[in-house]
C-alpha cells in the first residue's frame, strides 16, 4: 500500500526547546490518521513541517511524493488544510473568503460549497471578525472540504463545533475516506477518533510512541478482568501476565495480558466462577497511559511496546 | 468564617470615586504601553524642546525674525497648518512653529494610549478574561483616562522643565508646556468617546485623531479668515490652545476650558458605554456580501480589498488639502515671488520663484505618505501573526507571491496613487488660484512623482526586516521612517552634518535641494529592489509564522 505521508525521525528546535525530537509518522493512502497527543506534544509543529511552512532541523519527510518544504507551493495543490486556531480577514465576509480561498486554488465546484455551506449551516454574511471560534472553524472546514483535494490534514477541527456539527463533521469524513481521500486528523476527542480512524499515531514530547490500528492498540493492552469466586482466591498472583491483583471477599480485580487470558480461565474455572467480566481497556484508558508518565512503561508486556 | 472573610476579601479600590479595581487597570496599562508611553514623551517633548533650541540658530538675527514674522503674515499655509503667531521674539516664532507639530503628537499618543486600554482589550477579547473579576463596569476606561491624564501631567512637566532649563521667559515656558499637555488631555477626551462608537481599535484611533485634525483646521480657517471670523478659533480646543499665545504676553485664562473639555468627554463616554454591550459599538454593525465580487480571486486582489478602504479615505483628505494649498498657495506666492527671500530659496531649490512655497509644501507631505507605505508593507507580517497568511501558505500560494502581493501594494498605493492624488490636487489648486491648471497638474505631478523613489526604499527595508527579522520588523519600518524625518529637521536646523543625512536618508536624495549624485533617483530604485529581494530570500528560508 502506497504512502501518502513518510516521516522518519524528525527534529526540530525552537531555541533551546525542541519541539519534534525524531518523529516518525506513515500515513497510508486512503486511510483516516489519527494524530493523538497531549497538549505541547508537538502535533502542530509537525503538520506545519508537512504543510512546508516550518523547516525542520533533520529527518526527512515525504508527502505526496514530494518534499513538503521545497515543492510547497505545487504540493499544496494536492492538498487542503484546516488550522486548529482559523483567523479570518476580520472585514470579508465568510462567503467572500470561501470564494477567495476557492480561486486562489483555480476554483470549486460552486454546489458542493453550497451543499457544505448548508450542510454546516454556516452563515456566509457575517464578517470575519464577528465569527466565533466554532463558526471560524467551519468556514475553514468548508473551504477545506469543497476543494477537491486528495490529501486533507486537520488540527483539531472539531474543538469548537457543537456535538451537532460534530456529527455533520464525522459524517463528511467518513464521506471522503469513501471517495478515496487521505485524512490526517490530529485530535483530542477520542470518540471522534474511535469512529472515524483507521490508525492512529500517539506522539509525547516530540516523539511517536505509537502507531497502530486501534484494535492493535487494544490487542497489545491489559485486560480488566473482574471476578466472583466460590473459593480462595489462591494461584491467581502467581500467574505470568496477571498484574494488580485486589482481592475484596469473594471478588477478585486484576488486569491481565491478551496472550495471558487462556491460562488465567483456566485457573478462575478451577476456582470455580459465579460471576466474570472481562473487558478491553477503554480507549480513554489507553491514552492516558500512551499520553502520561515515562514513554516506556505503563502499557503490556514489553512485546511491541516499541514501534 | 466572618473574619476570615472580611480580611481576605478584596479592598474595594476605588473608594467610590472610581470603579472598583482602577487601581489594577493602571497599573496593567503602564507595564504594557510603558514603551509607547516613553517614546511618546520623548517625541513630543523633543519636538517643542528642538524646535525652540532649533529657532535660536535659524532665526539669529532681528532682522532674520523680522523676515520671517512677515512670512508668516504674508503666507496662508503657515496660519492654516501650524499656527499664529503673535510676537516676532525668537520663543514666540519657535512656539508657533512647534504647535501644529507638538500638540498631534500630543494628542496621538493619548488617543493611542486610550484606544489601547480599553477598545483594543474589548476587541481582543483580553477584556472578557477580566470579566469575572471583581471590576468596575468601567474601570478599563477610568484607567486608560487616568494613564493617559497623568502621562500629559508629566509630559508638562518635561517640557516646562526642559524650556526653563534651557533659560527661556518662565511663563512662556510653562504656558507652552500647558498647551503641549492640554493637547494630549483634549486627544485623551476624544478618544474616549470615539471608542464607544468604532468596534475596531484602528477606527476608533482614526476617529479620533480624524477629529482632533479636523478642529486643527477649523482652528486654521479661522485664523485665516482673520477679523469678524476670528469666533471660529473660538469654537474648537486647538483654536483656545493657540489662544494661549506663548512667549507673546500669555492669556493664561485661554486654558479654562479645557478641564472642562475633558470632564464633559469622560462624561459623555461614560453616559455612551452604559447604552451598548461589551464589545459592540454604536455605530451598527453591517452583515457581508454572501459571495465575493468577481475579481477577488488572487493574493494581489486580496491586498487590494484589505488596502482600499484607507486608501480612499488617504486619497481624500491629500485630496482636499492638496486642493486647499494650492488654491491659497498660489495667491499668496503670486505677491512673494520676487521677496529676496523667496527667490534666494528658489535658487536653492531649483525651482521657479512662483513655486518655492509648493516645493516646500510637497516635501512635507512625503512624510505623512511615506507612513501609509510603511503600515502598507507591515501587512504582511500582521498576516503572519493573525494566522490569515497560513491559511492562505497552506493552499496553493506561494511565499514569494504572497510577500511581493504586499510588497507592490505598499510601493504602489501610498507612493505613487497618493503622491499623484497630491500632485494633482496642488496643482489644479494653484491653477484655479491664479494659473493655467493642466500645466499646473502635469509640474506637481512631475514632482511628486519624483519623491516615490525614496519611499519605496522604506518599504524594501521593511519587506527585508520582514524576512529577515520578522519579529522587528515594526521596529525596523518605523524607525528608517523616523530616522528621515529626524535627519531632516536636525539638518535644517544645523545639528548635524549634510553628510550624515545623505547618508541614512533615502529622502535626501530625491530633494533637489542636496543634489546628492547624478542619477540618485536610479540608484535609488535598484537599491529598493535588491532590497526587497534579499527580503523575499530571506522569507523563503525561514519558518512561518515566527
Amino acid at each position: 500500500m502506497s504512502e501518502a505521508i513518510h516521516v522518519l525521525g524528525l527534529v526540530k528546535r525552537f531555541g533551546s526547546t525542541t519541539a519534534l525530537d525524531g518523529l516518525d509518522l506513515s500515513v497510508r493512502t486512503g486511510e483516516v490518521h489519527g494524530f493523538l497527543g497531549p497538549n505541547g506534544a508537538g502535533k502542530t509543529t509537525a503538520l506545519r513541517v508537512l504543510l512546508g511552512l516550518t523547516r525542520a532541523d533533520s529527518g526527512t519527510a515525504r508527502l505526496l511524493g514530494g518534499d513538503p518544504w521545497r515543492d510547497a507551493a505545487t504540493l499544496h495543490h494536492r492538498l487542503a488544510y484546516v488550522p486548529g486556531d482559523v483567523a479570518l480577514w476580520p472585514g470579508l465576509s465568510g462567503g467572500e473568503i470561501l470564494d477567495l480561498l476557492g480561486r486562489v486554488r483555480g476554483g470549486t465546484d460552486p454546489r458542493r460549497r453550497a451543499e457544505l455551506v448548508d450542510r454546516f449551516e454556516l452563515d456566509t454574511r457575517t464578517r470575519g471578525r464577528a465569527y466565533s471560534k466554532g463558526n471560524r472553524q467551519k468556514v475553514a472546514l468548508v473551504a477545506a472540504l469543497a476543494a477537491d483535494t486528495e490529501l486533507l490534514v486537520l488540527d483539531e477541527p472539531t474543538s469548537g463545533l457543537d456535538p451537532l456539527m460534530e456529527e455533520v463533521f464525522r459524517r463528511t469524513v467518513a464521506e471522503e475516506r469513501a471517495r478515496g481521500r487521505t485524512v490526517l486528523l490530529s485530535s483530542h476527542i477520542l470518540s471522534e477518533v474511535e469512529a472515524l480512524c483507521d490508525r492512529v499515531s500517539i506522539i509525547r514530547a516530540g516523539r511517536t510512541v505509537r502507531s497502530a490500528t486501534l484494535a492493535e492498540l487494544r490487542h497489545l493492552s491489559r485486560v480488566t478482568v473482574t471476578a466472583r469466586l466460590t473459593g480462595p482466591p489462591d494461584g491467581l498472583s502467581g500467574l505470568p501476565g496477571v498484574h494488580d491483583l485486589a482481592v475484596e471477599g469473594p471478588s477478585v480485580r486484576l488486569h491481565a495480558d491478551p496472550e495471558a487470558l487462556g491460562a488465567l480461565c483456566a485457573r478462575l474455572a478451577e476456582l470455580g466462577v459465579r460471576d466474570l467480566t472481562a473487558r478491553p481497556p477503554t480507549l480513554d484508558e489507553l491514552f492516558l497511559r500512551h499520553y502520561a508518565a515515562e514513554p516506556r512503561e505503563g502499557v503490556g508486556t514489553g512485546t511491541g511496546e516499541d514501534r | 468564617m466572618s473574619a476570615r472573610a472580611a480580611t481576605d476579601r478584596p479592598r474595594p479600590a476605588g473608594r467610590g470615586v472610581l470603579p472598583a479595581g482602577t487601581g489594577h487597570l493602571v497599573r496593567l496599562a503602564l507595564r504594557r504601553d510603558r514603551v509607547l508611553i516613553a517614546v511618546w514623551l520623548t517625541a513630543t517633548a523633543g519636538i517643542v524642546l528642538g524646535g525652540v533650541a532649533a529657532a535660536e540658530a535659524t532665526y539669529p538675527t532681528p532682522e532674520a525674525r523680522q523676515e520671517r514674522w512677515e512670512q508668516l503674515r504674508t503666507v496662508p499655509v503657515f496660519v492654516l497648518f501650524q499656527s499664529r503667531a503673535f510676537s516676532a521674539g525668537a520663543e514666540a516664532l519657535a512656539a508657533q512653529q512647534a504647535f501644529a507639530a507638538a500638540t498631534m503628537c500630543a494628542a496621538l499618543g493619548a488617543v493611542l494610549l486610550v484606544v489601547r486600554g480599553t477598545r483594543a482589550e474589548e476587541s481582543s477579547g483580553r477584556r472578557e478574561l477580566l470579566a469575572g473579576a471583581p471590576l468596575g463596569r468601567h474601570a478599563d476606561l477610568a484607567a486608560a483616562l487616568a494613564v493617559a491624564l497623568a502621562s500629559g501631567a508629566v509630559l508638562a512637566t518635561v517640557v516646562a522643565g526642559g524650556l526653563l532649563a534651557a533659560g527661556l521667559p518662565a511663563a512662556g515656558a510653562v504656558a507652552l508646556a500647558l498647551v503641549t499637555a492640554s493637547a494630549a488631555w483634549v486627544g485623551a477626551g476624544l478618544a474616549a468617546v470615539a471608542v464607544q462608537f468604532a468596534t475596531g481599535p484602528g477606527a476608533a484611533a482614526a476617529l479620533a485623531l480624524g477629529v482632533f485634525y479636523a478642529m486643527h483646521m477649523v482652528r486654521g480657517l479661522g485664523a485665516l479668515a482673520g477679523g469678524r471670523a476670528l469666533w471660529l478659533t473660538w469654537l474648537v480646543p486647538n483654536g483656545w490652545l493657540e489662544n494661549v499665545r506663548p512667549f507673546a504676553d500669555e492669556r493664561w485664562w485661554a486654558l479654562a476650558p479645557v478641564p472642562v473639555w475633558v470632564a464633559l468627554a469622560a462624561a459623555a463616554a461614560l453616559a455612551l458605554a452604559d447604552r451598548r454591550d461589551l464589545g459592540s459599538g454604536l455605530l451598527p454593525r453591517r452583515g457581508g456580501p454572501v459571495r465575493a465580487k468577481r475579481w477577488l480571486g488572487s493574493v494581489p486582489a486580496l491586498v487590494w480589498r484589505l488596502d482600499r478602504a484607507s486608501l480612499l479615505v488617504w486619497a481624500s483628505a491629500v485630496a482636499v488639502t492638496g486642493l486647499a494649498v494650492g488654491y491659497a498657495g498660489a495667491g499668496a506666492m503670486a505677491e512673494y515671488a520676487d521677496m529676496p527671500w523667496v527667490r534666494a530659496m528658489a535658487a536653492e531649490l531649483h525651482v521657479a520663484p512662483a513655486d518655492t512655497f509648493f516645493v516646500y509644501v510637497v516635501f512635507a507631505f512625503v512624510f505623512p505618505i511615506a507612513a501609509q507605505a510603511v503600515l502598507t508593507a507591515l501587512r504582511v507580517r500582521e498576516e503572519e501573526r493573525a494566522g490569515t497568511g497560513e491559511l492562505l501558505l497552506a493552499g496553493p500560494t506561494g511565499r514569494t507571491g504572497w510577500a511581493l502581493a504586499h510588497a507592490a501594494a505598499a510601493a504602489f498605493t501610498a507612493p505613487v496613487v497618493l503622491l499623484l492624488v497630491l500632485g494633482a490636487a496642488v496643482g489644479a489648486g494653484s491653477g484655479a488660484g491664479g494659473g493655467e491648471v493642466w500645466a499646473g497638474v502635469a509640474r506637481f505631478t512631475a514632482l511628486t512623482l519624483s519623491l516615490a523613489p525614496a519611499v519605496w526604499v522604506v518599504v524594501a527595508v521593511t519587506v527585508l526586516a520582514h524576512g529577515a527579522v520578522p519579529r522587528l520588523c515594526a521596529a525596523v519600518g518605523w524607525s528608517v521612517l523616523a530616522v528621515g524625518i529626524l535627519t531632516e529637521v536636525a539638518v535644517k536646523a544645523g545639528l548635524v552634518p549634510e553628510a550624515l543625512f545623505l547618508l541614512v536618508s533615502p529622502f535626501a536624495h530625491v530633494n533637489p535641494y542636496y543634489q546628492s549624485v547624478p542619477a540618485a533617483h536610479a540608484l535609488l530604485v535598484a537599491l529598493a529592489a535588491a532590497l526587497t529581494a534579499a527580503g523575499v530570500w530571506a522569507l523563503r528560508r525561514r519558518d512561518l509564522p515566527v
